[in-house]
């Protein structure tokens, strides 16, 4: 039940990992340069830094190591790994 | 043998493999991470960003490399041995033992803020697991156990 539960939790946070990329660029409307929550396809907090994306979650009982917590930035270079 | 479905997702400006899967540190609850797989990455790294999501206490920890990502300098400080979990293709849960490191970049700016987090060349040896490229559909982690 509990392996269950983890399976669901990381489906959901793989699609909201996803919907942040395919929305990046309507994000940088509201929220260029700061820090978004993304949870069940949707924006849930945003913040300047982490820690502060952090408080407004844990105000709602929503756990932020479960959270998709990104950041919007400007441009993107293409890194080559 | 059992499938890890990877994902396409954009990052550092291009497209990457990438998974999903949480980390157990100790007695602390599971946090999830999204990373890259990268074959040219000799370590397994969650970046700053994910861990700070989290209550584990990594900067009292000393470094234990320092390398380079691009012309990004970043420490890399040891985290241990950590349970990793996955969902396999049937939405099963597999779980591994590996040495996962946290990697702090030495210097600011938004590349800083964007730095991925990397499933690395150490898991997929320690586990025998290879990338499977699909022409059409999703890459997977091909899982020999």
């Amino acid at each position: 039940m509990i392996a269950d539960t983890l399976a669901i939790e990381l489906k959901g946070f793989e699609a909201d990992s996803i919907l942040f990329q395919n929305k990046k660029e309507d994000l940088r409307k509201n929220f260029l340069n700061k820090f978004v929550a993304i949870k069940k396809g949707e924006v849930i907090a945003s913040g300047n830094s982490i820690e502060e994306v952090n408080k407004i979650l844990e105000r709602e009982n929503i756990a932020p190591a479960k959270t998709v917590i990104e950041f919007v930035p400007e441009e993107e270079g293409i890194m080559v790994l | 043998m059992f499938k890890i479905p990877l994902f396409g997702g954009k990052s550092l400006g291009f497209d990457r493999d990438m998974a999903t899967f949480s980390v157990k540190y100790g007695n602390l609850p599971d946090f999830f991470c999204k990373a890259i797989v990268d074959t040219g990455c000799p370590f397994t790294i969650i970046s700053e960003n994910s861990i700070k999501r989290t209550r584990i206490p990594y900067s009292s920890k000393p470094s234990k490399y320092n390398v380079q990502l691009g012309n990004i300098n970043m420490d890399l400080i040891d985290l241990g041995i950590c349970e990793i979990s996955f969902r396999d293709e049937k939405g099963d849960v597999k779980k591994f033992q590996q040495e996962v490191y946290v990697g702090i970049p030495k210097v600011k700016g938004y590349l800083a803020q964007e730095l991925p987090s990397f499933i690395g060349k150490d898991f997929l040896n320690n586990h025998s697991i290879s990338i499977i490229n699909k022409k059409e559909g999703n890459n997977y982690l091909l899982v020999d156990d």
